[in-house]
């Protein structure tokens, strides 16, 4: 199975939401610097958008990326899927996780100071410290997207 | 190689280069009957925008698709090159835009029949519209094939 973890700069939360899939990353346990330290972490810009990035195979064998999808979600989604399902691959093995919903303030300020206005180090802590304060929102999307792949663990087991 | 004709809705300007592309439309003059039965002409709404849709394969093996893009076709253009080359089906893909070719008539026309939802109006002035674009239409076609 495919699962894209999506939010729109695929910068902040779908970056965490695959960390914590992945056991990159801890719910409870998380501390700022290792937030900043993920893979990707505060990194994208507007010229990722529409670009998924291939990050690692979870332990079932389950390929998970993250994706920006910028201003125009529900078209990159149904772009991905009807070329996928042009080549053959089947609709039931591609999931997309929409992590967004879990934004908070924080995120979204840092976000636009690091990513938009270039103020990287302000940016980029606050952005952080939201996605913290979102981790167990996230944990959630996680459990819900890990069932679905087969996986089948409980928002106890992300952390 | 891919050719993907596309436009922002994906119900004009893009199907009829697509269905010029394949020789589905009678060149110079097919009429407006010829273009209201071309499959897909002025049937996507906005939940078909971002969706790839295969138009068929030209005398050369080359596939056409035709895709409604809105506001967003560098994203999607990423997007569409990724899950090709994903699935090991090659990246030669070209993106053709056909928006320069669309004059006010379809633009009307296409909004009164796919946004509105007035079909009996739009239909014809967007038939109307499209019939005069042909030969601006053909010509973008023609400029692909000579880059195949």
């Amino acid at each position: 199975m495919m699962i894209f973890y999506c939010c729109y700069g695929r910068a902040h939360s779908s970056v965490a939401a695959a960390a914590l899939h992945l056991g990159w990353l801890r719910c409870s346990e998380a501390a700022l610097a290792e937030i900043i330290r993920l893979p990707y972490f505060d990194c994208a810009s507007r010229e990722d958008f529409g670009l998924p990035l291939a990050l690692a195979q979870d332990s079932r064998g389950n390929q998970v990326f993250i994706l920006g999808h910028g201003p125009a979600r529900e078209m990159v989604e149904r772009a991905l899927k009807s070329t996928l399902e042009h080549c053959g691959w089947p609709w039931e093995e591609i999931l997309f996780v929409r992590t967004d919903q879990c934004l908070n303030i924080w995120t979204r300020i840092g976000g636009f100071l690091s990513r938009r206005l270039g103020l990287v180090f302000p940016g980029r802590t606050l952005a952080a410290y939201g996605i913290r304060r979102s981790l167990p929102c996230l944990a959630r999307c996680v459990a819900r997207a890990r069932k679905k792949s087969g996986l089948d663990a409980g928002a106890t087991d992300i952390g | 190689m891919r050719i993907i004709y596309h436009c922002y809705g994906g119900a004009h300007s893009s199907v009829a280069a697509a269905a010029i592309h394949l020789g589905l439309l009678p060149l110079p003059e097919p009429g407006r009957d010829a273009i209201t039965a071309l499959p897909f002409f002025d049937q996507h709404t906005h939940m078909d925008q971002g969706r790839l849709f295969f138009y068929g394969t030209d005398a050369r093996g080359n596939e056409v698709f035709v895709l409604g893009r809105a506001g967003a076709a560098a994203i999607l253009e990423r997007t569409i090159r990724f899950a090709f080359k994903l699935t090991g089906e090659g990246d030669e893909i070209l993106f053709v835009n056909t928006i320069p070719a669309v004059n006010v008539w379809m633009r009307v026309g296409g909004f009164l029949s796919r946004r509105l939802g007035w079909v009996r109006i739009g239909r014809p002035l967007v038939t109307l519209g499209t019939e005069l674009a042909i030969p601006k239409l053909a010509s973008l076609v023609e400029r692909v094939r000579e880059r195949l």
